[in-house]
Parts: C-alpha cells; sequence; structure tokens
C-alpha cells in the first residue's frame, strides 16, 4: 500500500510550507526524497529485519504530517562555547554546520525508509555543538514530542563535540498525549571529537500506541569517548538502530541499554560497533526485561576492520523473561579481520528464578514488588553507568514508575 | 491461640510424600528445636510452614495464633508474622540489602504510609553493629559474594528488622565458623521474648549449646518421633539416630 509521503504533490505542499528555507536545504530534502521514492520495494526477507514484524513499523496509518509539530525544547543556554538551538533556529543561524547533513549517511542497519524520509521531512530536532576544550558541567537537556492524530513527526539532530571538550546530554522522549497515535522518527547524527568526551542519556516515554523510531551514528575521533545509556520504556514498538564508528585511533563506545517491556510492546535493536582505526574501545551491553506479552529482539554486530589492531570490543544481550507469553530473539555477531584483538559476545535469555521471587515473597513482599524489585535489580548493571551520580537515583525512579503503570 | 500448631500436615514435593501426618506446638515465648538425619523432611516442614509454591499440601493443618497458614501466599504468611531464615540464602543481584529490607518493613505498613528513612537507617544500623556487620554492606547487593557467615548474619538482621511472631531457623549454623556461629546465636537469643516463638532446624547439637532450647524433637520419615528436653539433643550427639529409626520400625 502507498502512503502519502510518495505522492509528488505531498512533498511539494510540505516545501511550500518550509518555504522559508534557504535553498540548500530544499535541495538536500528534494535529493532525500527522491532517493525515498526510487528506494526499491521492502524485500521479503531482509536479514536487517530477522524476526522482526515489520508491518508494526509501517507509514501507512500515520502517513500524514502534523500541522503543528510541537517542538523539541532545550534546556541549557548557548554561550561563546556552545551552540544549542532547536534545528529550525539552527537553519537559519548555523548552515555551516548543517552542511554535513547531505553527507550523512545514517546507521544503515534495515531502516532505509525512515532515514530518508527523516531527511525529507524533518521539522523538528537540535543542534548542540560544544566548542575546543570546553567543558559543561551542566547537562544539557532535550525534550522531544511525538505527535498526536495519527500523524508522523520527523526529526534530526546533529551533535558536534570538538576536540577536548566534555558534554553531557540528556534527551527525553514524551507523547503529547496519553492516548492517541502517532510516530516519532529520530535521526541523530553524533560526533566526538579527539580526546573530547561525550555523555548521552536517553529516556523514551512515549505512550503505548505511539511508534518510536531511534536511528542514530556515531563517529570517534582520537581519543574519544562516548557514552550513552538509554532507557527505552514507553512506545508499543521502538526500533532503534545505532552505530558506532571508531575512526580515530584509541576511541571509546559505551553503549548501555534497558528496556521495559509491557503489554503488547515490542523492542527491536540493532547495532554495530565499527572499528576502524587501532587501539579501540567498545562495550556494548542491552537489557531486556519483558512482562506480559512484550517482546525484544536484539541484533548486533562487532566489526573490526584490517587497520584496527589491538581492539577491545565486547557485546552482552541480557533477557529477563517475566511471563510465558513474553518472547526475546538475540543474534550477536562478529566479525573481526584483525589478528591482534580482544573481542566477544554473548546473550542470554532467562526467566525469573522462582527461588528469587520465593525469598523476596517470605520476607512479605507482595509478587508484583519482588518482580519490580529483581528486575529494578536486573538493570541496576546499566543505571549504574551514569556518569553523574546525582541523576542515578532518578533514572531509578524512572524506570520504577513505569512499572505497573 | 498463642501458638504455632501444626496438626496431622502431609505433603509432598511432585511424587514423593515427605511430611506424614506431623504434629508439632510451638507456643510463644519458647525455643524449640527441630533434630534429625538427612532427608528426614526438616526443610520440608520449615518450606511448607512458609508457603514454597513447590510443595503440595496433601493434608492436615497449620495454625498461627488461630489462622490457618497452608494455602495462603508467601508473602501473605511472612506478613502474618512467620519468618524463615534460609539455609541457603538466595543471591538477588542488583537489590540492595537496605533496599530490600525497606520494601520488606514497607509491605507491613498500611497503605499510603511510608517508612521514616532516619529511623529506618538509625535501627538497621544499629542492629548491623550488634550482629558486626560492616555499614557499608547496606548498599551491597543481597546475599552476591558473600561468604557463609555474612549470608547468615544477613538472615538475623532481617528477622531482627522485621520483628516476626514466630521464626523458623533453618539450618543456620551451617557453614558457619565458631565465631559467626557465637555472632549468629547472640542475635538470635537477642530476639528471645515472650510474644514470640522459635524453632531452630539443626542436624548438630552444637548449636544448642548456645541457644538453650525448651524442647527438642526429633524427626524422622516425615514426623515427630520423639520429644525431650534439651537433653535429649544431647544424648542423639552421643548416640547418633540408629537407635530412634530401630524403635520407630520396632513400632
Amino acid at each position: 500500500m502507498k502512503t502519502s509521503f510518495e505522492s509528488s504533490d505531498f512533498f511539494q505542499a510540505f516545501s511550500e510550507k518550509r518555504s522559508w528555507e534557504p535553498g540548500w536545504m530544499a535541495d538536500f530534502r528534494k535529493d532525500s526524497w527522491n532517493r525515498f521514492a526510487t528506494l526499491p520495494k521492502t524485500k521479503i526477507k531482509d536479514e536487517k529485519w530477522r524476526f522482526s514484524p515489520r508491518t508494526r513499523f509501517g507509514y501507512n496509518d500515520c502517513d500524514q504530517l502534523t500541522d503543528s509539530p510541537k517542538p523539541t525544547t532545550l534546556e541549557g543556554k548557548s554561550s561563546k562555547n556552545v551552540i544549542f538551538e532547536s534545528f529550525d533556529q539552527a537553519i537559519l543561524d548555523h548552515p555551516k554546520l548543517l552542511s554535513i547533513l547531505p553527507s550523512c549517511t545514517g546507521p544503515k542497519l534495515g531502516s532505509d525508509e525512515t532515514f530518508l524520509l527523516g531527511s525529507s521531512f524533518s521539522e523538528s530536532g537540535f543542534i548542540l555543538k560544544a566548542k575546543e576544550e570546553h567543558k559543561e558541567e551542566e547537562a544539557f537537556i532535550c525534550r522531544h514530542f511525538a505527535p498526536n492524530q495519527n500523524r508522523s513527526l520527523f526529526q534530526q539532530s546533529i551533535v558536534s563535540i570538538d576536540p577536548f571538550a566534555e558534554v553531557t546530554l540528556i534527551e527525553y522522549f514524551d507523547s503529547e498525549d496519553q492516548s492517541s497515535t502517532g510516530i516519532l522518527s529520530n535521526l541523530s547524527h553524533i560526533q566526538v571529537g579527539e580526546g573530547a568526551k561525550l555523555n548521552r542519556i536517553v529516556v523514551q516515554r512515549l505512550n503505548n500506541h505511539s511508534t518510536f523510531n531511534h536511528l542514530e551514528k556515531i563517529e570517534l575521533g582520537r581519543n574519544a569517548q562516548f557514552t550513552n545509556i538509554s532507557l527505552q520504556l514507553g512506545s508499543a514498538q521502538t526500533r532503534v538502530e545505532s552505530r558506532g564508528d571508531i575512526i580515530g585511533d584509541a576511541g571509546e563506545f559505551n553503549n548501555y541499554s534497558l528496556s521495559l517491556g509491557r503489554n503488547n510492546q515490542l523492542f527491536d535493536q540493532r547495532t554495530i560497533q565499527h572499528h576502524i582505526a587501532p587501539h579501540g574501545k567498545s562495550n556494548l551491553l542491552f537489557k531486556n526485561a519483558l512482562l506480559e506479552n512484550s517482546k525484544a529482539i536484539f541484533s548486533g554486530l562487532i566489526k573490526v576492520d584490517p587497520k584496527a589492531q589491538n581492539t577491545d570490543s565486547f557485546q552482552t544481550n541480557r533477557n529477563l523473561l517475566l511471563s510465558k507469553e513474553a518472547e526475546a530473539s538475540s543474534l550477536p555477531g562478529l566479525e573481526i579481520l584483525a589478528n591482534e584483538v580482544k573481542c566477544s559476545h554473548g546473550a542470554t535469555t532467562s526467566k525469573i528464578d522462582e527461588q528469587e521471587l520465593f525469598y523476596l515473597q517470605s520476607r512479605g513482599i507482595p509478587k508484583s514488588t519482588a518482580e519490580k524489585l529483581i528486575v529494578l535489580g536486573f538493570f541496576e548493571d546499566i543505571i549504574g553507568q551514569t556518569p553523574n551520580p546525582d541523576l542515578v537515583e532518578s533514572l531509578r525512579d524512572e524506570v520504577s514508575k513505569f512499572f505497573h503503570t | 491461640m498463642s501458638t504455632l500448631q501444626i496438626d496431622n500436615l502431609s505433603a509432598s514435593v511432585g511424587k514423593e510424600q515427605i511430611l506424614n501426618n506431623l504434629n508439632f506446638t510451638l507456643p510463644k515465648g519458647e525455643v524449640h528445636a527441630i533434630m534429625g538425619p538427612n532427608g528426614s523432611g526438616k526443610s520440608t516442614l520449615s518450606k511448607v510452614l512458609a508457603g514454597h509454591p513447590d510443595y503440595q499440601v496433601t493434608g492436615g493443618n497449620a495454625c498461627m495464633d488461630g489462622t490457618e497458614l497452608l494455602g495462603l501466599n508467601p508473602d501473605e504468611i511472612a506478613r502474618l508474622g512467620l519468618f524463615l531464615a534460609f539455609q541457603y540464602p538466595v543471591e538477588v543481584p542488583g537489590v540492595s540489602i537496605a533496599n530490600f529490607i525497606r520494601a520488606a518493613v514497607k509491605s507491613r505498613l498500611p497503605e499510603g504510609e511510608s517508612i521514616k528513612a532516619v529511623e529506618f537507617y538509625k535501627e538497621l544500623y544499629l542492629k548491623m553493629d550488634d550482629l558486626g556487620m560492616d555499614r557499608s554492606f547496606t548498599s551491597r547487593s543481597m546475599n552476591e559474594g558473600f561468604s557463609g557467615g555474612e549470608k547468615k548474619r544477613c538472615e538475623i538482621l532481617q528477622m531482627s528488622m522485621l520483628n516476626p511472631k514466630y521464626c523458623i531457623l533453618d539450618e543456620t549454623d551451617s557453614g558457619l565458623d565458631i565465631d559467626a556461629l557465637r555472632v549468629v546465636s547472640e542475635g538470635i537469643n537477642q530476639m528471645k521474648n515472650p510474644d514470640r516463638g522459635i524453632l531452630v532446624i539443626t542436624h548438630y547439637q552444637r548449636l544448642l549449646d548456645y541457644i538453650v532450647p525448651d524442647k527438642v524433637h526429633v524427626m524422622w520419615e516425615g514426623r515427630i518421633v520423639r520429644s525431650g528436653d534439651k537433653t535429649l539433643a544431647l544424648e542423639l550427639e552421643d548416640k547418633g539416630y540408629d537407635w530412634i529409626k530401630e524403635e520407630v520400625a520396632a513400632a
């Protein structure tokens, strides 16, 4: 079935709405849309969508854009060393920063359609640039909002941390209201320069009718460090595609994620840790706790190029099932072309331990509270990675709040 | 009414019958010991009373201060006032001792009422000091990587924080060196009071040097086959269990 996004009239109308944009942006959108319109048809058997009920991510039911998208709100100010602005504002103020967009490729882990739609129709997002050697103590906070009324919202963000700068970024993804359906598709382009450090926390709390597409590509320079902690709590279905490219010597990429699945929720996670330069480190830990009929898919690849000698790379996926109906699929992978490396991957799926449950209950703790404690305990080594100790308790609360809502 | 009273209790796990018409009464204010060889059903008794879902009760009653325990969920039984100190305390990764005990204390409060944090920690620290536990333990994951002695101290700590009416200590002496045994026994002795009944399950008389029981019962083939005062424990230590098995067989 065709969506209205495929119609040239639809794109034309959108372009007119954005007629205030400079020509280079209009060209970029047009080019992206042309590529979208000529995408080959969806393959029936696509390894990048293995185990995924792909139709759940389709745009058919939400193929209109919002009339007035609620823009990303930003907490934290621009200064002489930092640019922190909404996507729309940055188009006008910092065209040079956005000029990288045509060369951005995205994670390329299956969602080409969403990537090109995002490039064509993005109306929201933000730009964060920290200049060389700038160290910001306070976290920059972004609040993104999924649309309602069966609409889609596309957004793009660019995070660029110049050499030796240090920044913490917190991104919240929420729904505009609790009942209606919508699709939020987010593209993040992240570059961390030489010796720079970026800590990023993602808290996704969409309502349980909404779809979340989260596509990101991270590029790490020499001695750069990037630590990501994602809390995937809400949405009906979430597709995460995350690519970390270590392109400078001794870059370090830490990717931690937890998902709490309830009802009929689906978390579809595709990752790649790509070591291009030598002496790099990467560590990935994705944990999913699945209640009721929820489902998680994890497919991760560690790729080590021939030049990336002395790489240390780890990838772990752990799933905890709290009901007979919950389901987890895991596809860990290694592709190592260098000979001096330390790499390992592992995946486990286990049911909640009945003896553990009995032990907690035997202390008077009701079963539902006991399950919650066990799940919070299961997530503790993700939340415990939070670099800012003040945030740890609030992240625990975030998970806790979602448990029996 | 102020008793833990078990009448004709029978229970099985899978197809195996383990408890056979067991009768036993523990009044408040008393300490009783159940001894018996391996496989006589001692641990099964403690788990059945605590409501473990793996065991099927096939007959009888177990009343605590007049309330039937059989058929209740483990958490309901615990909140009514029964505490089981485990022979093998379970590791709960990522759940700190403080959070674990807080959740247990909170489950006993009326809905809407919350724990007063300052008082909670004051009491917790005081009790940890008594048990010779380092205060930094509160942030460690429950039983994870603990030594045998640390696990058992932690059981006693929970018991004293939860203020139960009846305590069952399942082989609390196993895995303890002599110093830990003394500390743990002191902790148990401090729990003795006229409003609380304590049942100590053990293989060895050794523990009973520290915790002096009012009565000693011998269990064999899923029931109590002999009861006596503390001298019975000494007799068992001296002569083993075979003579009792023979007496039961002859009867």
